[in-house]
């Protein structure tokens, strides 16, 4: 088989197109925010000038890194599914820990679990589970 | 450029649906003596199931020198775009093995890159809600594509399928019901099949192997199929 045309993966169409499906899929993984940090290609789409991509030392300077901002990561942010809950929980947990570096982080784990716990009416099913194992 | 080269990824939202067995598989099934296709597996996965199976340190106490039928090459997902178009054109195939997951930089690069994108479901539930996601987005690209006189074509198809259960004819009786392109034939549940990942045993030159159950199943010629056209 002989080619006659242009490969589209050779093409300049790929690129664009690659690039705007890797934008769309930094979106959803940052939780829909524009955050320049993905090293893909896709994060110079974002970059004003498109003919000659900026390097990532050009790019770094319009990172803004707020130590205090909320991560936006889908999986501290709580946006998905069922274990996030547990997830964000333990974002609280870092955010507390950050404010009181003091703090037992054995006694604190234990009340988040148990607040879970009471939060979907399971406080009953613990108290069994801790008299079988007494037995 | 000595082959037009067809691009092709089994690929899903999910993992452990099959997809680096199935790669396999069919990579060692068009590149046998039977079909004679010059075939590429990169391994874009990183959990490196064929990497590893090609690297089996106890099979390859047993034959150092054994290989598959095909030729491999390991890329990052960063580094994916350029190994496929340093490999276009030397090849009749090139089989994309990606992780199970589209959100990860570099996968959706390899997705556009594909001519033919299998999805694999597995007959459960969750399998059919990442089938849906994988098809949207294919939907998606393929439209992309399309406005650049481009095509990329999917098909999903059942893998692991019990044709007499209840669980296989509902999978199939959904896919149908929201017009899902799909394969006619199933993989059909085999656990032979799981073993040809550390034995590179061509399913269609070793006659006592699954010749039979997937050559006259049509799986593969279905595939085979759709590849050529």
């Amino acid at each position: 088989m002989s080619k006659k045309n242009t490969p589209f993966i050779m093409s300049d169409a790929f690129d664009d197109l690659s690039k705007k499906q890797e934008t769309d899929a930094t979106k959803i993984r940052t939780g829909n925010t524009e955050t320049p940090t993905d090293k893909t290609p896709a994060a110079d789409t974002k970059n004003t000038n498109k003919k000659t991509p900026a390097t990532k030392a050009e790019i770094k300077p319009t990172v803004k890194k707020d130590p205090e901002i909320i991560p936006q990561h889908p999986v501290l942010s709580g946006e998905r599914d069922k274990p996030v809950m547990l997830y964000r929980k333990l974002h609280d947990l870092l955010l507390l820990l950050k404010m009181k570096r003091k703090l037992d982080i054995n006694k604190t784990v234990n009340e988040f679990i148990y607040e879970h716990l009471k939060e979907k009416g399971l406080l009953k099913e613990l108290e069994l589970l801790q008299e079988t194992m007494n037995k | 450029m000595e082959h037009e080269t067809k691009i092709m990824s089994f690929a899903t939202q999910k993992g452990g649906s099959g997809k680096s067995t199935i790669t396999h598989i069919i990579a060692l099934a068009l590149s046998g003596k039977a079909v004679g296709k010059k075939i590429l597996v990169i391994d874009a996965d990183t959990q490196g199931t064929i990497k590893g199976a090609i690297n089996d340190v106890r099979r390859l106490k047993e034959d150092p020198n054994l290989k598959p039928s095909y030729d491999f090459e390991e890329s990052t997902l960063d580094n994916l775009k350029e190994v496929i178009k340093k490999n276009y054109g030397n090849y009749d195939c090139i089989f994309i093995d990606l992780p199970g997951t589209l959100d990860v930089p570099g996968v959706r690069t390899a997705l556009v890159a594909c001519d033919i994108v299998f999805v694999p479901i597995l007959p459960s539930q969750p399998d059919l809600k990442a089938a849906f996601t994988t098809i949207k987005q294919l939907q998606e690209i393929k439209s992309h594509k399309q406005e650049h006189e481009s095509n990329l074509d999917f098909y999903c198809f059942v893998n692991q399928a019990e044709p007499s259960r209840v669980s296989t004819k509902s999978l199939i009786a959904a896919l149908d019901s929201y017009k899902i392109p799909r394969m006619e034939k199933p993989l059909l549940r085999y656990e032979k099949y799981k073993m040809i990942i550390n034995d590179f045993k061509n399913i269609l030159d070793n006659k006592d192997w699954a010749t039979e159950e997937f050559a006259l199943n049509g799986f593969f010629e279905e595939i085979k199929k759709i590849i050529e056209n």
